[in-house]
């Protein structure tokens, strides 16, 4: 083979630069076809990732972020909107607001610590990511990002068949268009979690760490958004039980949300540790 | 002890001498044993002898036949060699007497 075609060009990207230099000059210099050395390469790939796997860092990225703190962020941002949901769809069918028995300071106050803490804890989870995983990036992050998006993606089929739906199947147009704030909310639970993911994970790729000052910093603003989301996370819980006069308690205790909030955080408490363990090394070293 | 490819390629390496490289290395080992040597097993290998110190690498000039890419140079360290001594009188003692053996050295004479 005396070309290499631009696609195998591509797909050895993923070795590290000296390895593809040598792999791909080898194909030059051999008689193999692009089939031979497709496979050639898919195999030296296949084994390099493999290898990777073999450390913790990936397994922890994978089973401790993607898999489990992933779909939390997801559910807790979706948590988040409905009531922005209901709001909407309320006054779009009723020309009233949905009652959550809670003023709108208080609304916009839980809004606006929850959603911080989201954010925050979206970063946080991807940079751990980039930082644990680099070099198996490519399967943590995107698992990342789509427990993430599964609330959009599920409703993405709905939302096509829209137009189609409405001129030939449904007798109440209206109805189905109450598919689009749902949508819109979908949307932006997006990115209130994925976009501050993919910029952790940006940032845990080329980083590496965060230095001391950093992953404290990062630690301390994390302890106080766990703080006002799990008090202000008790004020729904409160309208509902004076709303009810006491007989309706739907939501988890302080304690539960508390456990929930500090789960999500332990990317942060990684960070910090492994902040201060390089710090101790340098200084020993020194 | 060496396995069976370790040897192949520590073999070919010794014997391509100064010229040892990737797809030199590849082509002798397809040459001598009529089988196609994949790429990423070479690879692979090269890495874990070298993390064995059976043999060092580095990258070599670029050159026009491989499109301006570097090559990734051998050459088989002390104990590489006698690591390939070892495993080929091992070899070598587990072959006497063997049907396979008496035979070959029948033909020879």
């Amino acid at each position: 083979m005396n070309r290499i075609c631009w696609w195998l060009e591509t797909l050895s990207r993923v070795l590290d630069p000296d390895e593809r230099a040598a792999v791909l000059g080898d194909f030059a210099e051999s008689g193999d076809t692009a089939r031979q050395a497709l496979r050639g390469l898919l195999g030296l790939i296949l084994r390099r990732q493999a290898a990777l796997w073999k450390d913790w860092q990936p397994w922890l990225a994978l089973l401790g972020v993607a898999v489990v703190i992933g779909p939390r962020l997801s559910h807790m941002s979706g948590a988040l909107l409905f009531p922005i949901y209901m709001d909407v769809r309320t006054y779009w069918q009723h020309g009233v607001l949905y009652g959550t028995g809670l003023s709108t300071r208080e609304e916009a106050v839980i809004f606006l610590c929850q959603g911080l803490a989201l954010l925050v804890w979206s970063w946080t989870g991807g940079f751990a990511i980039g930082s644990l995983s680099r070099r198996t990036v490519w399967v943590t992050g995107p698992l990342y990002f789509l427990f993430g998006l599964y609330p959009l993606l599920l409703t993405l089929p709905s939302l096509i068949l829209l137009p189609l739906r409405i001129l030939l199947v449904s007798t109440d147009y209206q109805k189905e268009l109450l598919l689009l704030p749902w949508a819109l909310l979908a949307i932006l639970q997006a990115a209130l979690f994925v976009l501050p993911a993919i910029s952790g994970v940006r940032q845990g790729v080329r980083r590496l760490a965060l230095t001391l000052p950093q992953a404290g910093s990062l630690a301390a603003v994390i302890v106080a958004l766990v703080a006002a989301a799990t008090w202000t996370g008790g004020w729904q819980r409160a309208a509902m039980v004076r709303w009810s006069g006491g007989t309706w308690d739907p939501s988890v205790g302080w304690q539960n949300r508390l456990f929930v909030f500090a789960f999500v955080s332990w990317p942060a408490a990684y960070l910090l540790a492994r902040a201060f363990f390089r710090r101790h090394a340098k200084s020993v070293h020194a | 002890m060496l396995g069976e490819f370790e040897y192949l390629l520590l073999t070919a390496a010794v014997r391509l001498g100064e010229d040892a490289y990737g797809a030199a290395i590849r082509q002798e080992i397809e040459s001598t044993t009529g089988r196609r040597c994949s790429i990423g097993a070479l690879y692979t290998t090269l890495d874990r002898l070298e993390k064995k110190g059976l043999l060092k690498t580095w990258m070599g000039e670029a050159t026009a036949q491989r499109g301006g890419r570097a090559k990734r140079m051998v050459k088989v360290t002390a104990k590489g060699v006698q690591a390939a001594t070892e495993f080929y009188s091992a070899v070598t003692r587990a072959s006497r007497g063997v049907s396979w053996e008496t035979n070959r050295m029948a033909v020879q004479s």
